[in-house]
């Protein structure tokens, strides 16, 4: 069933990275959305570690559009990173998963803003 | 060894925290029925989309105005979540713009993407999102 969203972030490289673990469903979206956009005052580059989501519904997936777009305003972006399997199959039912930029890993998304 | 019939019903507050009470009921479902993973992780995002939906449009405070029924006869799943908000046609609902992308108005389509059907009714200010899949 899985657990309360919490979030953790620290810097690597370019970006600064936020790790989401639990359940990233509407009773969490708009305080996550927020973070992130406070984030992005800080820096144009954010990688979400999704790799400890247990669910996410469309709420979760429209925080993460949102920041992406303001990511973009910014000059920036948002990637993501360490998706499970259940969670892709949620980005590809709403086809989502050709407008984000995936990584298999933090370290393969970190490595893709020094090119 | 699964169960073949069995209901599991659960109500609360429209109060967008009590979705977790939603994801426990889903939880036990699967427990119970057996469903392969696939499956149950597609009928979790079903539920949670209702819920989320009926309970951002419920107009009562206070009360158990949400309802979520789950039952299983023989195959079949049958979901009713019930709220007491105004009510929609969901027909009348148009499919997301995927060349626009906004950020919200997924959730019906998402339900009709992981379900087998989705139908929805109103009586005496009680409307109730009904959802079927068969489970094998």
């Amino acid at each position: 069933m899985g657990e309360p969203l919490g979030f953790n972030e620290y810097s690597a490289g370019k970006a600064i990275v936020i790790e989401l673990k639990g359940r990233f469903d509407a009773s969490v979206a708009l305080p996550v959305k927020n973070r992130m956009r406070s984030l992005l005052d800080d820096t144009p580059f954010i990688i979400a570690d999704l790799g400890q989501i247990s669910f996410i519904d469309s709420s979760g997936l429209g925080a993460l559009l949102a920041s992406l777009r303001h990511a973009s305003r910014r000059g920036g972006d948002l990637r993501l990173a360490n998706m499970t399997e259940k969670i892709q199959q949620v980005f590809a039912l709403i086809r989502l998963d050709h407008v984000f930029k995936i990584y298999p890993d933090v370290k393969s998304a970190v490595q893709s803003l020094k090119e | 060894m699964p169960n073949r019939e069995f209901e599991l019903s659960v109500r609360f507050e429209p109060n967008i925290k009590n979705l977790i009470m939603g994801a426990k009921l889903v939880a036990e479902f699967r427990t119970k029925s057996g469903v392969d993973t696939r499956m149950g992780d597609q009928i979790e995002l079903a539920v949670g989309e209702a819920l989320a939906n009926a309970i951002k449009h419920s107009r009562s405070h206070g009360d158990n105005a949400i309802g979520l029924i789950m039952n299983v006869t023989e195959d079949m799943l049958t979901v009713k979540v019930e709220d007491n908000g105004i009510g929609f046609s969901p027909e009348k609902i148009p499919p997301p713009d995927f060349e626009k992308l906004p950020s919200n108005g997924y959730g019906l389509f998402i339900i009709k993407e992981v379900m087998d059907s989705v139908s929805y009714s109103s009586n005496n200010s009680v409307n109730t999102l009904t959802m079927k899949k068969r489970l094998r």
